[in-house]
């Protein structure tokens, strides 16, 4: 159902679904817990730990802008157990641009508006802000204080800063304690000011100001985001539902695509939507009559609406069907 | 405020306590709460947890927040936002052994420990070249080497006095530890205003207390 009413929204915006192959160049992706498979002739495989990667190889662009979605399963290792999940996501290919920024986000806010999810919160950010930050640093450390950025150690991350750098740790506190902290880097203020800009422009749209935070600390663990980064959060999770952002990478031919894009794991929905199926109608009988009510069943599916037949038995739990419950003489 | 947080039973229960009545005047003493796990005070609910288990209420959003030592906190390695050291529960995780003990890179050096995963982390990065085993002990790490299941361990030294009393000595100190404070990320973005407000009475009564006021 979650992926029926995604499917159908984007396909309004101009979307279309792009199949890529499960298996990819393990050198594709740097992740530690990549399923790996040999194939007869010793050649090695990776079962694809996301899809993004993989579309983004097989999509050229031609000036006009490209917009794309993707849905299916990816593996990861977690203790040596390989797990399987159903990631949803869509890329709109185009240069920089606001507006493209502006429909990539604002499809997150009609999508989880069709699935009826009001209590969500979509944090924002520009890659802009740590860029500024890294300008103090060697790259050797640089990849330290990204790796306690990636872990939200924020206290390693001001530790690993020598004292004599005394003004970028009251910058980097600033972005840990915003908004409570006035951010005092007239670099960073700038930037922040172009995220009030783009968060005034949503609102003009109709999107609601409080569903949009912004959060100068929000950063995402790939290199390849360049621009606007973005983090939904549902209230009942206890994880992000998903996250994006604007990006550089290069397609299989080695051009260069520019995009944006957002993906999720479809698992973590369907934790919070149990009565997206309510309007199925639910027939609970007698088994042995099964051919009796075939015909009940058949009329109201040429109606156009859903049925399913459900043998009785004294162990069935009524309360957790979710739908209109009949029960057939 | 409106907050969950999660403090460990043991040694860092009373300080703990004591620590956040420094916020909220309803909590009780550590001396009223005898049995109950969760308590409630003006601004904060309070669930009593075993020390290992902390990260994972947290991870988990039982709780939004969580305090909890360093040592815990990297050998559970759970995705948690770390947002601030507490100045109480100072101890050290260290590699001791008897006086005279020298590493050697020609045998399999045995360590026993609590912490496996802390063990493994840093002896890779500090014993390059050494063949280390790791022993998975629950407690009483300092009999480990009385009793030759190792010849050194890696353990949390508050006093040092148990080293003392064993014969043991400190051979390398692995790093710092402290009570930390933790959150849940999705809290940290749901209950921004109101974490930022008491990481705000933290740092306050932080200044308040290294200008020599007594709290």
């Amino acid at each position: 159902m979650i992926e029926k009413i995604i499917r159908n929204l984007l396909e309004e915006w101009g979307y279309r679904e792009i199949k890529v192959p499960i298996l990819g160049e393990p050198s594709l992706w740097k992740e530690n817990n990549i399923v790996k498979i040999i194939d007869g002739k010793g050649r090695i495989f990776a079962l694809r730990p996301e899809i993004t990667s993989l579309v983004i190889q097989n999509i050229s662009y031609n000036k006009i802008p490209v917009r794309v979605y993707y849905m299916g399963p990816i593996f990861s290792l977690e203790d040596g157990i390989v797990k399987e999940n159903f990631q949803i996501g869509w890329e709109l290919i185009n240069s920089q641009d606001e507006w493209r920024d502006i429909e990539g986000l604002s499809i997150i806010f009609n999508i989880l508006s069709k699935l009826n999810i009001e209590e969500f919160i979509v944090e924002i950010n520009t890659t802009e802000i740590w860029e500024n930050i890294w300008k103090n640093f060697e790259e050797e450390k640089i990849d330290k204080l990204r790796k306690y950025l990636i872990k939200r150690d924020y206290v390693s991350l001001i530790d690993e800063i020598s004292r004599e750098k005394r003004r970028v740790i009251e910058d980097i506190k600033s972005l840990i304690f915003y908004p409570k902290v006035e951010i005092r880097n007239l670099e960073l203020k700038f930037e922040i000011e172009k995220l009030y800009d783009l968060k005034r422009k949503l609102e003009k749209i109709g999107i609601d100001k409080n569903k949009i935070m912004i959060s100068p600390l929000l950063f995402r663990p790939f290199n390849y985001y360049n621009g606007l980064i973005f983090q939904v959060y549902l209230k009942e999770l206890k994880t992000p539902l998903g996250g994006g952002g604007s990006y550089i990478q290069y397609n299989k031919k080695g051009e260069k695509i520019f995009g944006i894009g957002f993906a999720f794991i479809e698992e973590k929905l369907t934790s919070v939507l149990s009565d997206l199926n309510n309007d199925i109608k639910i027939f609970i009988g007698d088994k042995e009559r099964y051919l009796e009510y075939y015909e009940t069943l058949a009329e109201e599916r040429r109606k156009g609406n859903k049925a399913v037949f459900i043998p009785y038995s004294e162990n069935l739990n009524i309360a957790e069907l979710k739908g209109e419950v009949k029960f057939l003489e | 405020m409106n907050l969950k947080i999660a403090i460990p039973t043991g040694r860092l229960l009373e300080e703990g306590l004591n620590f956040l009545r420094n916020f909220d005047r309803g909590l009780p003493e550590p001396s009223q709460v005898s049995r109950r796990l969760i308590f409630r005070g003006d601004k904060f609910e309070i669930l009593l947890v075993k020390p290992l288990d902390i990260p994972t209420y947290v991870e988990e959003r039982i709780t939004d927040l969580g305090i909890v030592g360093r040592d815990i906190i990297e050998e559970k390695m759970n995705r948690v936002a770390i947002l601030k050291r507490l100045n109480f529960g100072k101890c050290k995780m260290v590699i001791a052994s008897y006086p005279h003990w020298e590493l050697s890179k020609n045998e399999t050096i045995y360590v026993s420990t609590k912490y496996p995963n802390v063990t493994e982390k840093y002896l890779k990065e500090i014993w390059k070249g050494v063949n280390f085993k790791i022993v998975k002990l629950n407690g009483s790490i300092e009999l480990a080497p009385l009793v030759k299941i190792s010849s050194c361990i890696v353990d949390l030294v508050e006093t040092g006095n148990t080293l003392r009393e064993n014969n043991l000595v400190i051979k390398e100190v692995l790093f710092e530890s402290s009570a930390y404070l933790i959150a849940n990320e999705v809290s940290f973005v749901w209950k921004k205003s109101e974490i930022l407000e008491f990481l705000d009475q933290i740092e306050y009564l932080e200044e308040r207390y290294d200008k020599g006021n007594n709290l």
